[in-house]
């Protein structure tokens, strides 16, 4: 079986997921740049230690997700992953148009 | 160490954005023939052929951004937090975002660049036009950031 098949469902997963685990904060590993160190999951660092940061594992538990839905997929028919294909950019044009809302305070 | 690492993000980020821009003019407005023009042969590439090129580099280029933002973090941004710049720090929490789009639809758009997938051109040029954007943006809004005393005073 040719598994790059299923990389469109990988991307279009990545793409829907990126923004809800942005938005509630889920990531996999925070880091704490002060003290160079990281904790699983979200962690809010003391105040003399802050900030966290959460994009390193924002981009890893997307993947993750992306991972096992690509995985699921790929028991799935080819027909119906090649018609899922143009929903790659439909779904990174729609995650754009929700991120601009989302950091829209602060450009006004 | 974080000034070599800043400069090779940007170097690698120059490369980036000449492949990409050339892919996606390629692809959006092709060619059969390299001649006439600047214009013309500037798109007149081979688009395939930078793909792995492309992926390799956003990559790399991604990566070493990851290396340098820590400092980012704790350094500019709070001053220019400080400095009430609120446009500007969105304007990079964008190219984060950006990025990451960019870096997830990365496997699609190999995939669509590969010669078995000529059926989904609209979706292979729409693909790698995000991505486009993606870098260009990022590119722009790095580079403001970085010359940000300069042009703010």
């Amino acid at each position: 079986m040719n598994w790059t098949r299923v990389f469109p469902v990988f991307s279009i997963a990545y793409v829907i997921s990126y923004v809800p685990i942005m938005f509630y904060n889920w990531p996999v590993f925070t880091y704490v740049p002060k003290t160079k160190a990281f904790a699983w999951g979200f962690l809010q660092p003391p105040a003399a230690q802050a900030p966290g940061m959460y994009y390193f594992g924002w981009l890893l538990t997307a993947g993750i997700v992306a991972g096992v839905v690509a995985a699921v997929a790929a028991t799935l028919p080819e027909k119906l992953i090649e018609r899922l294909v143009p929903v790659t950019w439909i779904a990174a044009l729609a995650m754009l148009g929700v991120e601009l809302f989302i950091l829209r305070e602060w450009f006004v | 160490m974080n000034v070599v690492l800043l400069l090779t993000h940007m170097l690698l980020s120059v490369a980036l954005i000449g492949g990409i821009t050339h892919q996606a003019l390629g692809a959006l407005a092709p060619v059969r023939k390299a001649t006439g023009g600047f214009f013309n042969r500037f798109r007149a590439v081979n688009g395939a052929a930078y793909v792995n090129a492309i992926v390799i580099l956003y990559f790399v280029t991604l990566i070493l951004g990851l290396i340098i933002y820590p400092n980012y973090r704790i350094g500019a941004r709070v001053a220019m937090e400080q400095f009430r710049l609120k446009a500007s720090v969105g304007s990079f929490e964008l190219k984060e975002h950006l990025s990451a789009i960019g870096l997830g639809l990365l496997p699609a758009y190999w995939w669509l660049w590969q010669p078995a997938q000529k059926a989904f051109t609209n979706s292979r040029r729409i693909v790698t036009l995000i991505i486009a954007i993606a870098v260009w943006y990022g590119f722009m809004v790095g580079h403001y950031l970085v010359n940000i005393r300069g042009i703010t005073g």
